[in-house]
C-alpha cells in the first residue's frame, strides 16, 4: 500500500519531469495549444465568474454582523478585498478548474487512452506527450491566472452588491478604500500561486488521464482521481504559499 | 478554418481583458503608494516611531500626501524615517512643519502627520528634515501623576499632625519648643514645595490631554471624545489646582511662622494669641484636607476607567510584589 | 504440409520487408512474446493467428515501436526498429500504416481532420497545400467508399464506417506495410466480409505488404497468402490456409473448428 503510494508520487514525478523536457523542445503545437486555452479559458469563464460573484457577495454579507458588533461596518471593503484577493478568489477558482478541467482532461484523455488515440497520434508522427500533455498543461498553468484575476474583480463587485444590501458605500468610495486597502503583497503573491495551481490541476489531469486503464471504468476513475488529488495538492500548495509570504514578512 | 480563427480572437480578448485588468490594479495600488508620479522626499528623526514601518501612509492637514519610504536606525535614541510626497502638496509644506507618529482610527496603521506651524516660514524643498515631535504617552503621564498623588498624601498627613498638635493648647508650648517639630515642618514645606511644582507640571499635561480629548485626536481621543473620562479627567485638574493653591497659602503662612519662631522674636504668645491666623491655619488644612480626598476619589474614578485599569493593575501587581 | 516448429529463412523469397528475429517480451512475469522468428516477404498478407491474450497485438505494437523489446531484433525495410531514435522512427512510421483494432479515430476531430491528421503532422511528408491535401482525403474515401461523411465526426458513424474510416487514414500516407490489430472483431460477420474484401482490393491497389492479427477465422481466410500461428509466445506453425486447416497438430486444429 505505501510502496504503490511511493512509486505513484515517483510516477507523477518523472511524468513532471518530461513535461519541463519537452517544452522547450521544438516542435511546438502552438494550435492545440491556443484550442486548449480556448476550452480551458473562455469556456471556463462563465462557471468561474459566477462562483466568484457568490462568493464575493456572501462573505460580504457574512461578514458584515461582527464588523458592525465593532462598530465598523465601514471597514467591510477593506476587509473583504484582502480576503478575496489573498485567498478566496484564488483557490475557488483553483479547486473549479480542478473539478471542470481536471476531469474534463483526465477523462479525455482516459477515453483517448484506452480507445488507442494515444498510439495512433505516435503512429502519425506526432509525440502524443507534446501534442496532448504539454499543451494542455500550459494551457492551464497560464489561463488559471488569469480566471483567478477575473475572478478577483468579479467577486470583488458581487462585495460592492453585498455591502451595499444592508448599508450604502458609493461606488467610488468602495473601489478607493479597496485599492487603498491592497497592497502588491496582497495582490502578487495570490497570482503567483495560480500559476501554480493550474500546472498541478493540467498535469494531475494529464497523468490520470495518460495512465488510464483499460475500459470505461478506467476512464471514470481517471476523470476522479484527477479532481481528487488536484484539489488536495491546491490546498497544500496554497499552504506552501502562505507560509512562502509569511517567511518573506509579506503577510 | 473560419471557427478556428474566431477561437483564437475569443482566447486572444479573454487574455487580454485579464492581463489589462491585472496591470490597472497593479497601477492603481502603486499610485496609491506613490510608486508612479512625481514625488519628492522628507525626512524626520524620531525618538521612538511606535512600530512605524514603509509603506504607511503620510499625512499633511488629514489630507493622504504619500508614504512612508524607510524606517532607519541612527544610534540608540534617533531613528530616520523617509517620506515619499506628492509634488503637489510640496507648495503647502512649510520648513517649519512638524511630523509626528500617529495611529489610523481605533486599530489602524501607523501613520505620520505632518502639521504646519502658525508663523510662516518657506515651502520645504526634496530632502529636508522636519522638526519631529513626540506624542504624549499615555504610560509617561500617569506615573508623573501618581508620585504627585504619594507626595501630595504625606504632605496631608504632616499637616493633619501639625494641626492636630496646635489644636489641643496644652502641648502649644511644647510643639514651639520642639525641635523636631520645626524640623517636621520645615521638611513639610519643602514637599509642600515640590509638590506644587508636580502639580504644576502635571496639570499642564493634563490640561493638553483634555485639549487634545476635546479635539478628538490620538487614541484615547478617539475613544472616549466627551466621555465621563474627560469629565473626571477635567475634575481632578480642578482638584490639583484647589490642592496647590491651598497648599501654596498653608506655605505662605507657615513660612510666617517659622520665620518667627526663628527669629524668636518673643511674639509667639501674640502668634498663638492671634486666633485668626489658627482659623485661617485650620481653615486652610480643611481645604487641603478636603481637596485630596476629592484627589484621592478622581484617582479612584481614573482607576476604574477600562483604559487606565491596566496600568493600575499592574500597579498593584508591583506593590504586592514588594 | 504444415512446417511445424521455427520457419526457416528461405534466401530465394522476394525481398523481406520484416525480419522477427528471436523476440522476447515479457510484462512482469508473463512472459507474453518467448523467442518469436518470423519474416514478411513484399507483397504479402501474412496472418498472425493465436487466441486472444497470447500477444498478438504486443507484436505488431513492438514492429511499430510503441513497445520496446526486452530482447531480439526487429527490422523494418532495412532499419532495426529498436535501435531508432524517435524522428528515425517517425521516418520509418511513414512506410508502416497501422490499422487500431479500436479504430483510435480521434472523436473531437471530423473525419476530414481524422485523415488530415497524419497528412499534416508527419513531418517527413508534410503537405501543406491545402488542395493536394484535400484530393488525398478524397481519394482516401472513396477507395473505401464514404466520399460524403467528410464533414461528419467519428461519433456519428457506425462500427463498420468507422472501420473504413481508420483504413483510409492508415492508407493515406500510401504505406509500403500495412499492420491490421484485429480489423474484423466488433463487427457482425457481413462487415466483417466487406472489410476483408476491401483489405485485399486495397492491397492490390497500391502493393502493400501486411501483417493481420486476427482470430477471426472467416477473414483470415479471405485475406491470408501465409498464416502464422502465435502461440505461447513462439511461431507455432506457419502455411498457408488450407495446409494450416488441414494440420493434425491438435493446437492448430482448434482454430479451424
Amino acid at each position: 500500500m505505501i510502496k504503490n503510494i511511493f512509486i505513484e508520487i515517483g510516477l507523477i514525478a518523472r511524468f513532471t519531469g518530461r513535461f519541463f523536457i519537452e517544452v522547450f523542445k521544438p516542435r511546438f503545437e502552438f494550435n492545440e495549444f491556443l484550442r486548449q486555452c480556448f476550452y480551458i479559458g473562455n469556456k471556463s469563464f462563465p462557471l468561474v465568474a459566477i462562483t466568484a460573484f457568490i462568493m464575493g457577495l456572501v462573505i460580504t454579507m457574512q461578514s458584515r454582523p461582527t464588523l458592525v458588533e465593532f462598530g465598523a461596518q465601514a471597514w467591510l471593503p477593506k476587509m473583504i478585498s484582502v480576503s478575496l484577493v489573498r485567498e478566496i478568489a484564488p483557490v475557488i477558482t483553483a479547486l473549479i478548474c480542478a473539478g471542470k478541467i481536471g476531469s474534463g482532461i483526465g477523462a479525455e484523455l482516459g477515453s483517448m487512452k484506452v480507445t488507442e488515440q494515444i498510439d495512433a497520434m505516435d503512429v502519425s508522427g506526432t509525440n502524443p506527450y507534446k501534442f496532448l500533455v504539454v499543451t494542455r498543461v500550459m494551457a492551464t498553468t497560464l489561463m488559471i491566472p488569469i480566471l483567478a484575476i477575473l475572478a478577483d474583480t468579479i467577486s470583488l463587485y458581487g462585495g460592492y452588491l453585498g455591502c451595499n444590501i444592508h448599508g450604502v458605500v458609493s461606488w467610488d468610495l468602495f473601489w478607493n478604500q479597496v485599492f487603498d486597502t491592497l497592497v502588491y503583497a496582497d495582490v502578487l503573491p495570490s497570482i503567483l500561486k495560480t500559476f501554480f495551481f493550474g500546472f498541478i490541476i493540467g498535469i494531475i489531469g494529464c497523468y490520470q488521464g495518460f495512465n488510464s486503464s483499460k475500459g470505461t471504468e478506467g476512464v471514470g476513475q481517471s476523470a476522479n482521481s484527477a479532481v481528487v488529488i488536484s484539489s488536495l495538492l491546491v490546498f497544500i500548495i496554497d499552504l506552501l504559499a502562505v507560509q512562502i509570504t509569511d517567511a518573506l514578512n509579506l503577510n | 478554418m473560419a471557427q478556428e480563427t474566431s477561437k483564437n480572437i475569443r482566447v486572444g480578448a479573454f487574455v487580454l481583458i485579464g492581463t489589462a485588468l491585472l496591470i490597472f490594479s497593479l497601477y492603481l495600488i502603486g499610485a496609491k503608494q506613490n510608486l508612479f508620479g512625481s514625488t519628492f522626499e522628507l525626512k524626520s528623526q524620531f525618538k521612538n516611531v511606535n512600530g512605524l514601518m514603509p509603506g504607511n501612509n503620510v499625512r499633511f492637514t488629514g489630507i493622504d500626501v504619500g508614504t512612508v519610504k524607510s524606517v532607519e536606525i541612527v544610534n540608540d535614541s534617533t531613528v530616520n524615517v523617509t517620506m515619499v510626497i506628492e509634488d503637489k502638496v510640496q507648495a503647502f509644506i512649510k520648513k517649519n512643519a512638524t511630523a509626528m507618529v500617529g495611529t489610523d482610527g481605533l486599530m489602524g496603521n501607523k501613520l505620520i502627520n505632518i502639521s504646519s506651524s502658525i508663523e510662516s516660514s518657506p515651502s520645504v524643498e526634496d530632502g529636508d528634515f522636519l522638526i519631529s515631535k513626540s506624542p504624549l504617552g499615555t504610560d509617561d503621564m500617569m506615573r508623573t501623576l501618581n508620585i504627585t498623588n504619594e507626595n501630595v498624601k504625606d504632605i496631608t498627613i504632616d499637616l493633619k499632625n501639625i494641626v492636630h498638635r496646635l489644636n489641643s493648647p496644652n502641648t502649644l508650648w511644647s510643639i514651639l519648643m520642639d525641635t523636631i517639630v520645626a524640623e517636621n515642618v520645615k521638611q513639610a514645606i519643602v514637599n509642600i514645595k515640590v509638590t506644587g511644582e508636580r502639580t504644576a507640571l502635571i496639570t499642564g499635561d493634563l490640561s493638553r490631554i483634555v485639549k487634545h480629548i476635546k479635539d478628538g485626536k490620538g487614541t484615547i481621543g478617539a475613544l472616549i471624545a466627551d466621555t465621563t473620562m474627560a469629565v473626571k479627567l477635567n475634575q481632578s485638574i480642578v482638584n490639583i489646582k484647589l490642592i496647590t493653591d491651598s497648599l501654596a497659602l498653608v506655605t505662605g503662612d507657615m513660612h510666617y511662622i517659622t520665620s518667627k519662631v526663628k527669629k524668636g522674636e518673643g511674639g509667639i504668645g501674640t502668634i498663638l494669641m492671634d486666633t485668626t491666623f489658627v482659623n485661617n491655619l485650620n481653615e486652610t488644612m480643611k481645604n487641603v484636607r478636603s481637596g485630596t480626598k476629592n484627589f484621592d476619589e478622581d484617582m479612584e474614578a481614573l482607576k476604574h476607567n477600562i483604559l487606565l485599569r491596566n496600568y493600575f493593575k499592574k500597579k498593584e501587581k508591583a506593590a504586592k510584589k514588594k | 504440409m504444415a512446417t511445424v516448429n521455427e520457419h526457416t529463412p528461405n534466401s530465394n523469397a522476394p525481398e523481406e520487408v520484416i525480419k522477427i528475429n528471436d523476440l522476447h517480451k515479457a510484462f512482469g512475469d508473463n512472459k507474453v512474446i518467448n523467442g518469436f522468428n518470423f519474416n514478411l516477404k513484399r507483397g504479402e498478407n501474412a496472418v498472425v493467428l493465436g487466441k486472444s491474450g497470447s500477444g498478438k497485438s504486443v507484436l505488431i505494437k513492438l514492429i511499430i515501436g510503441l513497445m520496446k523489446p526486452d530482447q531480439g531484433s526487429i527490422e523494418v525495410l532495412g532499419d532495426k526498429v529498436e535501435t531508432l531514435s524517435t524522428s528515425e522512427l517517425d521516418k520509418m512510421r511513414v512506410k508502416v500504416g497501422f490499422l487500431f483494432q479500436s479504430n483510435a479515430l480521434y472523436d473531437s476531430m471530423t473525419i476530414r481532420e481524422n485523415l488530415e491528421f497524419p497528412l499534416r503532422r508527419h513531418w517527413i511528408k508534410k503537405s501543406t497545400n491545402k488542395n493536394e491535401v484535400d484530393n488525398l482525403v478524397m481519394e482516401a474515401l472513396t477507395n473505401v467508399g464514404l466520399p460524403h461523411t467528410v464533414d461528419m465526426m467519428p461519433s456519428e458513424l457506425s462500427g463498420g464506417m468507422r472501420k473504413r474510416i481508420a483504413l483510409a487514414r492508415t492508407l493515406i500516407l500510401k504505406p509500403e506495410i500495412i499492420l491490421y490489430d484485429e480489423p474484423t472483431t466488433g463487427l457482425d460477420p457481413i462487415t466483417g466480409k466487406e472489410i476483408s474484401h476491401l483489405m485485399l482490393d486495397l492491397q492490390k491497389k497500391y502493393n502493400t505488404s501486411s501483417i493481420i492479427i486476427s482470430h477471426d477465422i472467416n477473414c483470415v481466410k479471405i485475406v491470408a497468402n501465409r498464416i502464422v500461428m502465435l502461440i505461447d509466445g513462439k511461431c507455432y506453425a506457419t502455411g498457408t490456409y488450407d495446409e494450416l486447416e488441414h494440420s493434425t497438430d491438435l493446437r492448430v486444429k482448434q482454430f479451424f473448428e
